[in-house]
């Protein structure tokens, strides 16, 4: 044999193992753990997300999304992850229909090696209106991730093969001393016999579904994008917009739109729900549509979609166990997580327009009946005039001894107002402050020619649904830190408890010992250990333990 | 059934749209471009305008110089035309989008380093506030860091003098002085001043006076300047001299 065709040998046998081992890789990706394989439509999943060490520099928040087989993102939620890991859940809407669903995560900064295939984690949803179901449209095995059986390595042992409801059940680990894995996770849950034969991870093909948002390295916040159109539905390039977010030290910012009248805003460490405030500030009066962009991927899987009918042991089961989440939510009918208050700590000590020259407290002062009276009586340097119905404002310059020409930049609760009728009827008893900035300011590349901000007592914001130049969008930022609590309740004797999951946390690398209280419902139920080997490869350890 | 999705999703697409109606500001952003669209944050202040004097006699260096500045958030802005303004304990910066020279809010400021044209050193400024004061923050030079931390503080003081007629044709009886002020930072973040002197920094550190001598005399280090100032600092704060 010639050396040349060694070498070509050589060569096809290391692409082909290559390509064998992606089947099996998780290298260069986000590994995504949930805590069970199936739940009922109006259920919490709790996940967690494994970054690599490699991946450290791409940023430190994992996006997670509930996507179909037909990549309708269905939920997606973003959640920080420290030493390694990322901890969150994903509430499964009421009314998602029974089909063959996947969680994937993925990093805002998709620019490393292999980003272009996600691992996504299969979940069945059955809807909890429908107890009867015989098909399920799925994927087929091509692109299932096949896992490594680690159950001679990772022992899992209990006391016995089979429990009663309600039984505390007492786990033990064993993992040899020489042996070491980059990261898994224990979990104890009720085994769906649909789930055991769909169920798993599954390789796809991905891409950012919206091209314009950029590649930026999300570090400790999230990026927030929407596009721009004009009536007509063209995209508007070159258009300014301001976003602001009301906080304890209001967040404020512009962007001036892309080719794709694409903006964008990067909120720092925010975490729960925002609601932000924007305005499209053009020199015509042209009306514009402003749309906000879901930051999310597309996948392609390397299978094809299939209807399997369901034996009846698999019916049965999905039967079971609607039934379960229809007593769930009769007997606890409030939802276990609830969304937190938004939270954004401010950058710096002081607002985005600086160090004020005057604050003035109306309430130090008699009531008066209007801003014309209060900037008259209150606030010095303030001109306010009325003429032909409108109000123009000017404010001194306290360097130059004069007025400045243009007016100076208004807000409301941080909220910059151009029409200045918005200040007309507002009285001492509203104002919780006024800030005035007498001098030229400078944000990025904006001047302004001072500042004259008011802070109301009512937070609400109310005033801005009656803006037609304002548009008001509920962002999700950060999900707040939260881990699905792995000490069991003991529920009530007198109340049902129809748990499905039991254990769920991270696995150490030593022998562990842990206990969980069973639920109501019987059934198999596994005790699993699944995680990624030093060699990048998935694998899992489990037993069954009864429940009769 | 697949239709009625179809219309409900066109609805949905539809009212998750927001319309709305552009706004003149009387804001001029004419010169704004996509270098204006910075994501972790813009750098913000207080416009400055530039007189001759100041150009000639109040800034730490005479050139401009592309620096790094480090904000309080961790966020570092870079390559950004500054000049460390002397009176006043100011940060200039010039924005070349908008063309407009501004002081850097100083609360904003963690510190900022630059180097001199035609010189490898680089030069670095922290801010350092001795209470709880805005007006106890300044800009301190770092001559040298070790556990403790060497620092200068410039300004710029009116000095009388003889009146003279100065290069504008006006009479003049002061004129403006560039002084320095050495201080020492310690491990437990107090800000001690010192002169350029063997004498202070035994005054400074009276437990350690003998060790200081001892160390001076040691390496032959004759604190005369700022060089040998340094030098002397280096020393001691290897042999962790200085602090109580």
């Amino acid at each position: 044999m010639t050396r040349f065709s060694k070498l070509i040998i050589v060569l096809v046998l290391t692409v082909l193992n290559f390509l064998a081992g992606a089947q099996n890789s998780s290298s260069e990706k986000l590994v995504v753990f949930t805590s069970r394989d199936y739940c009922v439509s109006g259920d919490t999943v709790w996940f967690k997300v494994w970054q690599p060490k490699t991946l450290e520099k791409f940023g430190n928040v994992a996006r997670v999304q509930l996507f179909s087989i037909r990549n309708n993102v269905i939920k997606s939620v973003a959640g920080k992850i420290e030493n390694g890991w990322a901890e969150g859940y994903l509430h499964v809407p009421d009314s998602l229909s029974t089909g063959q669903y996947f969680v994937s995560a993925f990093l805002n900064n998709r620019d490393y090696p292999g980003s272009d295939v996600t691992e996504s984690v299969g979940l069945l949803v059955y809807n909890r209106f429908n107890n009867k179901v015989e098909s399920i449209e799925t994927i087929t095995d091509e692109s299932k991730i096949k896992f490594s059986d680690f159950s001679e390595k990772i022992k899992i042992s209990t006391e016995k093969a089979e429990f009663r409801p309600r039984e505390k059940v007492l786990a033990q680990i064993s993992i040899p001393e020489n042996f070491d894995f980059e990261s898994a996770v224990i979990k104890a849950k009720l085994v769906d016999p649909l789930a055991e034969e769909l169920g798993g991870s599954f390789l796809a093909n991905t891409k950012t579904r919206e091209g314009s948002i950029p590649g930026f390295t999300e570090n400790n916040g999230l990026l927030c994008s929407g596009r721009v159109f004009d009536v007509s539905g063209n995209a508007k390039p070159g258009v300014l917009v301001f976003a602001t977010i009301s906080a304890d030290m209001h967040y404020f910012d512009y962007y001036l739109t892309g080719k794709n009248g694409d903006f964008h805003f990067f909120l720092k460490d925010a975490s729960g729900v925002a609601n932000m405030v924007l305005q499209v500030v053009s020199e015509s009066n042209e009306k514009f549509v402003i749309r906000a962009e879901e930051n999310c991927i597309v996948g392609d899987f390397r299978g094809e979609i299939g209807k399997k009918e369901l034996t009846k042991t698999q019916s049965g089961f999905i039967a079971k166990a609607v039934d379960a989440g229809f007593y769930q939510k009769m007997f606890y009918p409030i939802a276990t997580v609830t969304t937190a208050g938004f939270s954004m700590p401010p950058k710096f000590e002081t607002p985005f327009y600086g160090t004020p020259s005057l604050r003035v407290v109306p309430d130090e002062f008699i009531d008066l009946p209007d801003f014309r009276e209060i900037s008259r009586e209150l606030l010095p340097g303030l001109q306010y005039r009325l003429k032909n119905n409108e109000i123009t404002f000017r404010l001194i310059n306290d360097s130059r001894r004069d007025y400045f020409n243009d007016e100076p930049l208004r807000l409301i609760n941080g909220i910059p107002v151009f029409k200045n009728s918005q200040f007309a009827a507002l009285k001492s008893t509203n104002i919780k402050y006024i800030d005035m900035v007498k001098s030229e300011r400078i944000f990025g590349d904006l001047k302004f020619n001072g500042i004259l901000s008011v802070e109301l007592y009512d937070k609400t914001n109310l005033w801005v649904t009656r803006q037609p130049e304002m548009v008001q969008l509920t962002v999700n930022c950060l999900q707040p830190a939260l881990s699905k609590s792995s000490s069991q309740k003991n529920f009530p004797q007198n109340m049902p408890d129809m748990r499905q999951s039991f254990f769920w946390e991270i696995a150490g690398k030593t022998n562990t010992e842990f206990e969980f209280y069973l639920s109501d419902v019987k059934g198999r139920v596994e005790i699993s250990v699944e995680g990624i080997s030093l060699d990048k490869k998935h694998f899992k350890s489990s037993r069954i333990i009864e429940v009769n | 059934m697949k239709r009625w999705k179809t219309y409900l999703i066109a609805i949905a697409g539809f009212l998750a749209m927001h319309v709305t109606q552009a706004q003149k500001s009387g804001l001029y952003w004419n010169n704004l471009n996509e270098n204006s669209n910075r994501l972790n944050g813009k750098l913000r202040g207080e416009v400055y305008y530039l007189s001759p004097l100041a150009n000639e006699k109040f800034f730490f260096q005479q050139e401009w110089a592309k620096a790094k500045i480090e904000l309080t958030d961790g966020d570092i802005v870079e390559n950004v035309d500054v000049r460390y303004l002397e009176l006043g304990d100011e940060l200039v910066a010039y924005n070349e989008n908008i063309r407009t020279l501004f002081k850097v809010e100083k609360e904003t400021v963690k510190g900022f380093s630059f180097k001199i044209k035609n010189s490898d050193t680089e030069i670095k400024f922290i801010r350092i506030c001795t209470d709880q004061s805005k007006k106890s923050c300044r800009f301190y030079r770092v001559l040298d860091a070790g556990n403790a931390k060497l620092l200068a503080f410039h300004f710029v003081e009116e000095k009388k003098v003889n009146p003279y007629m100065d290069k504008y044709g006006l009479m003049r009886d002061f004129e403006y002085r560039h002084v320095v002020d050495y201080f020492v930072f310690d491990t437990g973040g107090e800000l001690k001043k010192i002169q350029k002197k063997r004498r202070s920094l035994l005054k400074s550190y009276p437990e350690n006076r003998k060790e200081i001598k001892k160390t001076l005399a040691g390496n032959k280090i004759f604190i005369r300047d700022e060089n040998s100032l340094i030098q002397a600092f280096k020393v001691l704060d290897e042999a962790n001299l200085l602090k109580h």
